[in-house]
């Protein structure tokens, strides 16, 4: 009887690696940061976002907007209003941009069903157009210092900050749910005209204008910490709402 | 293995799907319904778009809503309406979209290429997409739903727009993809499926009518499409009595081709059905009652 051959070493290894390849498949991990920088690895920024040239329009549009509104205020309440009003500007108008321009390019369903789902696309575009928004509005807000240095711009950084995550934490939730799709495109007008009309109030008197640094500080801290959560659930989720597709 | 077991699907109060029990292997199905019959919706469900709201889907024995991503990798889809970014090149996009379907580089670049050759793109395969031809946009979408290696090609309605040339094209190349893999095509263009379906499922009343062969299908049909060759003036009471399948006009005369069951006149000439037939007589015959009544 012929005996059969023992396999060598590398066969063997090879059949051992091939079946830990089919066994487990490699999922994309969760958590914003991991995510990010596993899509920015595999697709780069432009896979990431394709309409780049109408996105660094926006931002640059948007900042000189800021720069413009941060600038040219004649008083310090005038600067936390503007401050306040604008500091999401930046944020919401790339988001809307990418929005509309998937919705234009039919390829929601597309990218729905692939291993980095839409979802988790847009968790890490809105994760990385959050960090770009801090920097930029940062960078306008702290040469403050400099035109008059007696501007606390810690304080008007923390009005930044918190103003930046209360919009984001809205567009994410909004963003989840998406029962009427073309609602988004009125997030910023809806932000400058609820702003506008609260201004004259008593309660955005005593929140924004005099409100202290730490509880401003404390709002941007607690609405990120829920933004990055909301965010984090979406880099999970493979299902649009109630199973209607999303977009 | 495709198994779907009373399947349902309703927006509210109305009723998309109903009741839908499928068997898929390997070949190509044919879902053949005029529009609004549930179609988009039913590829829809396949593709994990959609939820069902009632029955499930086995895909070798699991739950695909539960498989979810692991099914997902199984299979390609092809929308209604291709999504594509304007400004990239077919290999931009597709390197883009493997990218997204967890494709490793390495072997997406070799495939991409041998894809786009599959389909005849290879010499545009780095110009900007925004100055394409539908036809060549569906190509490059057959190709992005091709990428994983699908055991499940989902396509719906994906020759809608395409000219005769670019429809034929089309139709060899699903033909020849579904030897390997389960191809589930809808439309409601019968000639797009002439021939090369393995399988036919028609829908009616939100639930499945027939899910055959084309040749058992048009058994169903066997007597009762004929062939009548008269003057155009007696045409009319003819298009009055009967579903006219399809009109001829040779001078004075006209050849009307139409649907009876029951006793044939002596001048009439029996005809094998041909899908249309069938399509138009499933279709229209409940228009035709409705419009008696």
């Amino acid at each position: 009887m012929k005996k059969e051959e023992w396999p060598t070493k590398e066969q063997i290894d090879e059949s051992i690696s091939h079946i830990i390849d089919f066994g487990i498949k490699k999922r994309p991990k969760s958590g914003n940061h991991i995510n990010a920088i596993e899509l920015l690895q595999r697709i780069g920024l432009k896979g990431l976002f394709p309409n780049r040239l109408t996105i660094i329009v926006i931002i640059c549009v948007s900042a000189a907007l800021y720069g413009l509104a941060v600038y040219q205020s004649n008083s310090e309440i005038q600067l936390i209003r503007m401050v306040f009003a604008f500091s999401p500007l930046t944020f919401m108008c790339v988001i809307l941009a990418g929005e509309e321009y998937l919705r234009k390019s039919n390829m929601n369903e597309t990218e729905m069903i692939c291993c980095f789902n839409l979802y988790r696309l847009t968790a890490v575009r809105m994760f990385l157009i959050s960090i770009m928004s801090i920097l930029i509005n940062t960078s306008i807000i702290f040469p403050l210092y400099l035109v008059n240095c007696e501007t606390n711009v810690f304080y008007i950084a923390a009005i930044s900050n918190s103003s930046l995550f209360l919009v984001s934490l809205c567009m994410v939730v909004y963003l989840a749910g998406r029962k009427h799709e073309k609602m988004i495109l009125f997030f910023p007008v809806l932000w400058i005209a609820v702003n506008g009309f609260l201004s004259g109030t008593e309660i955005y008197s005593s929140l924004i204008i005099n409100g202290s640094q730490i509880l401003h500080w404390i709002i941007a801290i607690v609405t990120a910490i829920i933004y990055l959560q909301q965010l984090k659930s979406f880099t999970k989720r493979s299902y649009g709402e109630e199973g209607k597709i999303v977009c | 293995m495709l198994i779907l077991n009373q399947l349902s699907k309703s927006y509210g109060n109305e009723t998309v799907l109903k009741n839908i029990n499928l068997e898929f292997g390997k070949g190509l199905y044919a879902l053949l319904a005029p529009n609004g019959a549930g179609k988009t919706t039913l590829i829809k469900i396949l593709a994990t778009l959609i939820i069902p709201s009632s029955g499930n889907i086995m895909y070798n024995g699991l739950n695909i809503v539960q498989m979810c991503d692991q099914y997902r990798a199984e299979i390609g889809y092809l929308p209604q309406q291709v999504g594509y970014y304007a400004n990239y090149t077919p290999r931009q996009y597709l390197i883009y979209l493997g990218a997204l379907k967890d494709i490793p580089r390495k072997q997406l670049n070799g495939k991409v290429g041998q894809l786009l050759d599959l389909v005849g793109l290879s010499d545009v395969a780095d110009k900007k997409m925004r100055k394409f031809s539908g036809g060549m946009i569906q190509r490059v979408g057959i190709v992005g739903a091709l990428l994983n290696d699908p055991q499940i090609l989902l396509l719906d309605e994906p020759t809608a727009g395409l000219d005769p040339k670019e429809r034929m094209r089309f139709k060899n190349i699903v033909s020849e993809i579904s030897n390997d893999c389960t191809v589930i095509l809808s439309t409601h263009i019968t000639a797009d499926i002439d021939f090369i379906a393995n399988y036919i499922i028609m829908l009616k009343d939100h639930t499945v009518l027939y899910h055959d062969t084309a040749e058992q299908i048009r058994s169903h049909y066997k007597e009762c499409v004929y062939e009548a060759v008269m003057p155009q003036s007696r045409a009319f009471e003819y298009r009055k009595q009967y579903l006219i399948l399809s009109e001829q006009y040779d001078g004075n005369n006209v050849r009307l081709r139409f649907y009876h069951r029951g006793i044939a006149e002596q001048d009439w000439i029996l005809q094998s059905p041909n899908l249309e037939d069938i399509f138009l007589i499933v279709y229209k015959e409940e228009e035709r009652e409705t419009v008696k009544c």
